[in-house]
């Protein structure tokens, strides 16, 4: 076993992985320069920059191709969000061979019914345990890399209760997913009854949300934590930039050399100059 | 009224101020915050890409971020085209690709392929007489005899005022709707571009923000982008989120400071959420789904 997907494994091995949510290849490489040890591909904010709500409409092919500049951009692991696989348990095993061609290093099918929505949206509908349990089969069975980490997800927690949820949950790490993610975690009690339940009873858990500390979810249990601004926070920036320059009649911030350099290295420029260099071709010959 | 005659109504009013943006969701933010156009940074498209502007992303990537952009906003939309792509062969294609993308207006250079941004080391210009076969090639390309081309020169960090201000004539005297002097970095290099060109009845865009808009309009501009607002908002909120994650394990001092959107709940109104609700309700989306066990 060897790659991302390894190493995401292994660095889950040694503890909780804490993931910032990414939305394109500038944030992961942020991200990545502040020392993220793994970063989330958010579906939402994949959606959002495309101008579209996360109700399903961004296709598999889309979001594969924005895991591939994520994926490109940064060394580190990419746990992607793969929706419900894109329809039934035969595109989600052609959602497990792209995101892994694009580089995923860890992926989550959840048992909404197609078209999905948001985890935190009104009116989310499962489809019937059985069914998703073949998809993640499915999806386990689609894995050309070993290491890729196939998480199961359960939107059930809204619609149905805990008590489905958590039998999902059991029913999906029994089918062989190598995690299980509860989404839709609003309050502490919900966190509690997610860490008793199953963290506790040894499932390997993600968590998704702000509600704690990443310290506190490390003591749970959970072996993954995604979070963070992601493109809500990238968005409140810009309308608040925007608004700086509505109230100043036109005038933008000074031009901030350092930042503009702090940004064209992230970037990736002084490489470039490199390679420049490194190839020129003498005119003298 | 097409975008592309929008654009040039508005520049008829006065300078037109377009921040830039290089997704959609930032398009949507641009237009619900009041400004009358946006522009889109090839800076920015290839940072969202994962790459330095320095050419690596190709035309079909910016022509489909376009294409999100275009749909997502009701804005005209100034892009960058960079050098159009290659030659002037190419430039035909990317005039047609652009006009197709639901783009107003862009922006065509005269530096050598592959390019770099505007403000960074290293530049280098084709000769004068190529570029202006090129524009011209450009001009001709158009279906919408409204759509704005753009004509822009980096003659000025490698080559001076003096190449820079002969360009920007020929390049007008070419055709092009408007000049773009590229790489402004100081008041003073403001002044000449306004005194030389703007001023003297050469319709001009200009790239940065060390005067206002009013201001900027008072020197005889047409357009004032400002290429770089929505890539150093991202840059400074996300880092500081992940400063503060390193620190604390979460981000929401970070939220709190760059509020006053809460819980991402504006984001999902923006991007019309209550409308796809609605949408469920009037096709009875919902109507006969029970719990799934």
């Amino acid at each position: 076993m060897s790659g991302r997907g390894a190493q995401l494994r292994e660095a889950m091995a040694n503890g909780m992985v804490l993931a910032p949510f990414v939305y394109d290849g500038f944030t992961a490489l942020i991200a990545a320069g502040q020392g993220a040890q793994a970063v989330y591909m958010t579906g939402h904010g994949t959606s959002a920059q495309l101008g579209l709500p996360d109700v399903g409409l961004t296709s598999m092919a889309e979001m594969a191709a924005n895991l591939g500049y994520i994926s490109n951009a940064v060394d580190v692991p990419v746990i992607a969000d793969a929706d419900t696989g894109y329809g039934n348990a035969i595109n989600a095993q052609r959602t497990v061979r792209e995101y892994e061609t694009a580089g995923a290093a860890a992926m989550h099918l959840e048992d909404q019914v197609f078209p999905k929505r948001c985890g935190f949206f009104e009116g989310k509908q499962c489809v019937p345990m059985v069914e998703h349990i073949q998809k993640i089969k499915a999806a386990l069975d689609a894995r050309t890399d070993p290491g890729l980490v196939i998480i199961a997800r359960t939107d059930a927690v809204a619609p149905n209760g805990w008590d489905d949820a958590v039998r999902r949950a059991e029913a999906y790490y029994a089918a062989g997913a190598d995690m299980v993610f509860v989404d839709g975690i609003r309050t502490l009690h919900d966190m509690d009854t997610y860490t008793t339940r199953l963290v506790e009873q040894g499932l390997p858990c993600l968590y998704n949300g702000n509600l704690l500390p990443a310290a506190d979810l490390s003591s749970r249990g959970f072996k993954i934590m995604i979070t963070g601004g992601g493109h809500a926070l990238s968005y409140a920036a810009v309308c608040q930039a925007l608004h700086d320059l509505k109230d100043g009649g036109g005038i933008g911030e000074p031009r901030d050399t350092d930042r503009f350099n702090a940004i064209t290295n992230l970037l990736g420029l002084p490489e470039i100059y490199d390679l420049e260099k490194q190839y020129a071709v003498d005119q003298t010959d | 009224m097409r975008r592309t005659s929008r654009l040039r109504q508005l520049m008829e009013q006065g300078v037109v101020l377009a921040p830039g943006v290089y997704n959609a969701l930032f398009a949507k933010a641009v237009e619900h915050t009041g400004f009358d156009a946006v522009y889109v940074t090839g800076f920015g498209t290839a940072a969202r890409y994962g790459y330095p502007d320095v050419g690596l992303i190709t035309q079909t990537e910016m022509v489909q971020n376009l294409k999100h952009i275009c749909r997502a906003t009701g804005l005209p939309v100034v892009a960058d085209a960079d050098t159009g792509y290659g030659n002037i062969i190419n430039v035909r294609r990317t005039v047609r690709e652009y006009e197709r993308a639901g783009v107003a207006g862009f922006h065509i250079e005269d530096q050598v392929f592959p390019k770099k941004c505007g403000f960074m080391e290293g530049k280098e210009v084709i000769p004068l007489e190529e570029y202006v076969q090129k524009i011209r090639a450009a001009l001709e390309a158009r279906t919408d005899p409204d759509t704005v081309i753009i004509a822009r020169t980096d003659a000025l960090a490698p080559n001076g005022w003096e190449d820079a201000l002969a360009r920007a004539r020929a390049y007008r005297e070419a055709g092009a709707d408007l000049i773009f002097v590229d790489g402004i970095r100081t008041l003073e290099e403001l002044e000449t571009y306004s005194r030389e060109l703007a001023q003297k009845g050469v319709p001009c865009l200009y790239n940065g923000g060390l005067v206002t808009a009013e201001e900027a309009g008072a020197m005889g501009f047409k357009i004032q982008i400002l290429a770089g607002l929505s890539l150093h908002a991202v840059f400074k909120s996300a880092t500081a989120a992940m400063q503060e994650l390193n620190s604390s394990g979460t981000t929401r001092q970070t939220v709190a400071q760059f509020g006053p959107l809460g819980e991402g709940e504006a984001v999902n109104d923006i991007l019309g959420v209550p409308e796809i609700y609605e949408l469920e309700q009037r096709y009875d989306l919902n109507a006969n789904k029970e719990p799934a066990q």
